[in-house]
């Protein structure tokens, strides 16, 4: 099927296409899915080449999968955070075996930060965000990305993480009150002026 | 107690907003690679099969499918022409092998029928 055709064909029917061999619906899944699943795995692991393996190992699980999907079962989306979550989750206790905290591979925040009176641009805000990301816990990130930055709502994000609704809230708000203790004092520097 | 330093609920919303604007990560060369990936492990379409579809030999095609296709049998059909072979040839060897097994079997005979001669002797 041509490419452009597919723009309006949900996840879970381009998979049913790929399965029965429609070549246009791997291109279309590709383009559809990889940019999501590689920033939210960037946002969990901090490093971008790590995230790329992820979504390209996910993406294969998916492609793999794809004859036997039944898609009364889940979203394709869910699926796939699911998969990158626990792919992430992986790789982040591999690397607290080799002694690599997650801080000593984050950004390094301060690195090309304007100065304070300049006010920060928005995209050193989000440097800045993605710094205080890798300092929560695992369980608190995924949920914090998942609710506020992937924009799924709670009950996907506990279909992804595979826990219940009211544990999503909690692992949500935790991470919330954390996040704004990490970057404690740090409001203007940020940009935020008094009274905003 | 809040200072007025600290990250506001707002602020954080805000930070959170500014993520979600951010143009998504997008890598030509891993989509190409993932792409790849997906047309390789790719099914291609089976093609019908043609004596199915005329259905002129499906109860043979079901058949030779159950047990096994051409080669199942194939080694049906020489199995039966060796058994074939021995009864008519019964080779010495196998002659004595039955022998051996059915000479040391006895078997108690139960006459469920008697004549009537055993039944008026027996009184």
């Amino acid at each position: 099927m041509a490419f452009d055709a597919l723009s309006d064909v949900s996840d879970e029917a381009l998979l049913v296409l790929y399965a029965n061999g429609d070549r246009g619906a791997a291109r279309a899944l590709t383009v559809r899915l990889v940019p999501r699943m590689l920033g939210y795995g960037a946002r969990l692991l901090g490093d971008r080449a790590e995230a790329e393996d992820v979504a390209q190992e996910a993406m294969l699980r998916l492609w793999r999968i794809a004859p036997d999907w039944r898609q009364e079962e889940a979203k394709v989306t869910t699926w796939l955070y699911r998969v990158v979550t626990n792919l992430c989750t992986d790789r982040l206790r591999m690397r607290q075996r080799r002694r690599l905290s997650a801080l000593d591979d984050a950004p390094d925040v301060e690195d090309g930060t304007p100065s304070a009176e300049a006010g920060m641009i928005e995209a050193d805000r989000i440097v800045a965000l993605n710094a205080a990301l890798t300092h929560l816990p695992d369980r608190q990130r995924e949920a914090v990305v998942l609710r506020h930055i992937e924009g799924l709502t709670n009950p996907e994000i506990a279909a992804v993480m595979d826990i219940g609704v009211e544990a999503v809230e909690s692992l949500t708000a935790r991470g919330k009150r954390a996040l704004a203790a990490i970057l404690s004092g740090r409001r203007e520097e940020l940009g935020y002026e008094k009274g905003n | 107690m809040k200072k007025a330093t600290d990250m506001t609920e707002h602020d954080l919303d805000d930070l959170f907003a500014a993520a979600r604007a951010q143009a998504p990560l997008d890598d030509a060369a891993l989509q190409a690679r993932i792409c790849a990936d997906g047309l390789r492990l790719q099914l291609q379409p089976k093609p019908v099969a043609r004596h199915a579809a005329s259905g002129k030999f499906g109860w043979w095609a079901a058949l030779s499918n159950a047990l096994g296709g051409k080669r199942g049998l194939a080694g049906l059909g020489t199995a039966a022409a060796a058994g074939v072979m021995l009864g008519f040839v019964q080779p010495t060897s196998v002659l004595a092998l039955t022998e051996s097994f059915f000479a040391v079997q006895t078997v108690d005979e139960v006459d469920l029928m008697p004549g009537i001669d055993a039944i008026l002797t027996e009184g």
